[in-house]
């Protein structure tokens, strides 16, 4: 059994875990209607929709850390939590500046869960192993997609190189917050219930950067430090929870 | 002036293991591959194919029955080596065009005119390179085209629209005689 600290700690791994999927996901959603083609638009939403999905699994996993209803309390979570509660890295909240961005982050992100999962499929906690193969599936398909568009762009034209390069640019050191704890987080680390993130960012570096470099992008220098303190959290959390609450602040139990 | 469209893939797809391909629709894409990605992400997620392929349209002959009667062989290159060419024929009946058995020739046209001669009810005809496919079913294990059969797909029948706006303007009409 999990002693309080274990569990709290526990509690507050999973909370980020489902905040980057759900943030995420709830990002890239807004791409909706506006793809690039129409083919496109139906992946993208469709992997937007995939990340919900994930997102949901991780939050489940929370409802029964606190003891609340897995079916019902997820929703309470996504639309009656306030902003500065939520626990996402600030890079998946940061509003898209133009495909290149969205796609590139997008990509980074399953990179990173391509790295990630594999290590979570081990995890001691059998609810974050089974969470993990269920995810698993659907990011070998995200990753293919992703890497194929990111190559392509980053090959392309003068100017989707230079989007591609700008993104990457502007993502680069945000992109490391994924990969700072949560609180206690090595107790996790020493139960065998998450990995160590340390190791999990070196791997994924040893993963997009000769991907990125061979897409004809240049990857910043950024130092190695990762235990920094959290980066205080920008404002973007804030309009796009307040947007994402609108309605049920408005009518609470409203159902539909 | 360039066009900006990007070039168009036939889409096709495996209804069930074992059965024949039949043709499931279009896609446009910069190349074969991201072809593929498209073709899976807009008619093979929702489970409904265990199979894709994608083919260049411009690789792809399509004519009626009609139209090949009187195809006059003027492209006929003897020159040319035989391949195997796909066939997919539409029955009068049928609204899907469906795999027929493969034909040798040097040409579509030839291919096209044999593929013709063997069938019995064949109203229109697509014929292309057995080459020019690019096929989930030769991906490796890696990528993960297969159908999400693990996930709940509500598709237009769940939602009767044209039901309920009959009830709803039923109602109505009552309401007004009463």
């Amino acid at each position: 059994m999990l002693d309080d600290r274990t569990r709290a700690a526990l509690e507050s791994k999973i909370l980020r875990l489902a905040d980057n999927e759900f943030i995420l996901g709830h990002r890239n959603s807004e791409w909706a209607g506006h793809g690039p083609i129409l083919e496109e638009d139906i992946a993208f939403a469709n992997l937007a929709l995939d990340e919900l999905g994930h997102g949901i699994l991780w939050y489940r996993i929370v409802s029964m850390l606190r003891d609340e209803d897995p079916e019902t309390y997820p929703d309470q979570l996504v639309y009656q939590r306030d902003a500065q509660d939520f626990r996402n890295a600030d890079v998946v909240a940061l509003p898209h500046a133009d495909w290149a961005f969205s796609m590139l982050r997008q990509f980074l992100f399953d990179a990173y869960e391509s790295v990630h999962l594999p290590a979570l499929l081990a995890s001691r906690y059998a609810p974050i192993a089974e969470a993990a193969a269920k995810i698993k599936q659907e990011e070998v398909f995200h990753l293919h997609h992703t890497k194929a568009w990111a190559l392509r762009l980053g090959q392309g034209t003068d100017e989707s190189n230079r989007r591609m390069q700008q993104a990457l640019d502007t993502l680069w050191t945000p992109f490391r917050q994924v990969f700072v704890s949560t609180p206690d987080e090595s107790l996790l680390v020493d139960s065998c219930i998450t990995p160590d993130l340390r190791e999990i960012h070196v791997e994924w570096r040893n993963t997009v950067v000769p991907f990125l470099e061979s897409s004809n992008l240049v990857v910043p220098e950024t130092s190695a430090r990762l235990d920094a303190p959290d980066v205080a959290q920008s404002t973007h959390i804030n309009t796009l929870v307040a947007e994402l609450q609108e309605v049920s602040r408005i009518a609470p139990n409203a159902a539909w | 002036m360039t066009s900006t469209q990007w070039p168009v893939y036939q889409v096709f797809e495996r209804p069930a293991h074992g059965r024949p391909m039949r043709v499931g629709g279009s896609v446009h894409a910069v190349d074969a591959e991201t072809a593929l990605q498209n073709a899976w992400a807009v008619y093979g997620r929702r489970p409904t194919a265990v199979g894709l392929w994608v083919v260049p349209r411009r690789l792809v002959l399509m004519k009626t029955k009609e139209e090949v009667d009187d195809f006059t062989q003027d492209r006929d290159n003897r020159a040319a080596s035989d391949q195997s060419f796909y066939v997919f024929c539409r029955s009068g009946a049928k609204l899907v065009y469906e795999e027929a058995p493969q034909v040798v020739a040097p040409s579509p046209e030839q291919a096209m005119v044999r593929a013709v001669a063997g069938l019995n009810d064949c109203f229109a005809c697509w014929v292309f390179p057995a080459a020019a496919v690019t096929s989930t079913e030769s991906q490796t294990a890696e990528c993960s085209f297969a159908p999400q059969h693990y996930k709940w797909f509500r598709d237009h029948k769940s939602f009767p629209i044209v039901a309920m706006l009959r009830e709803i303007r039923a109602d109505a009409s009552e309401r007004k005689h009463a």
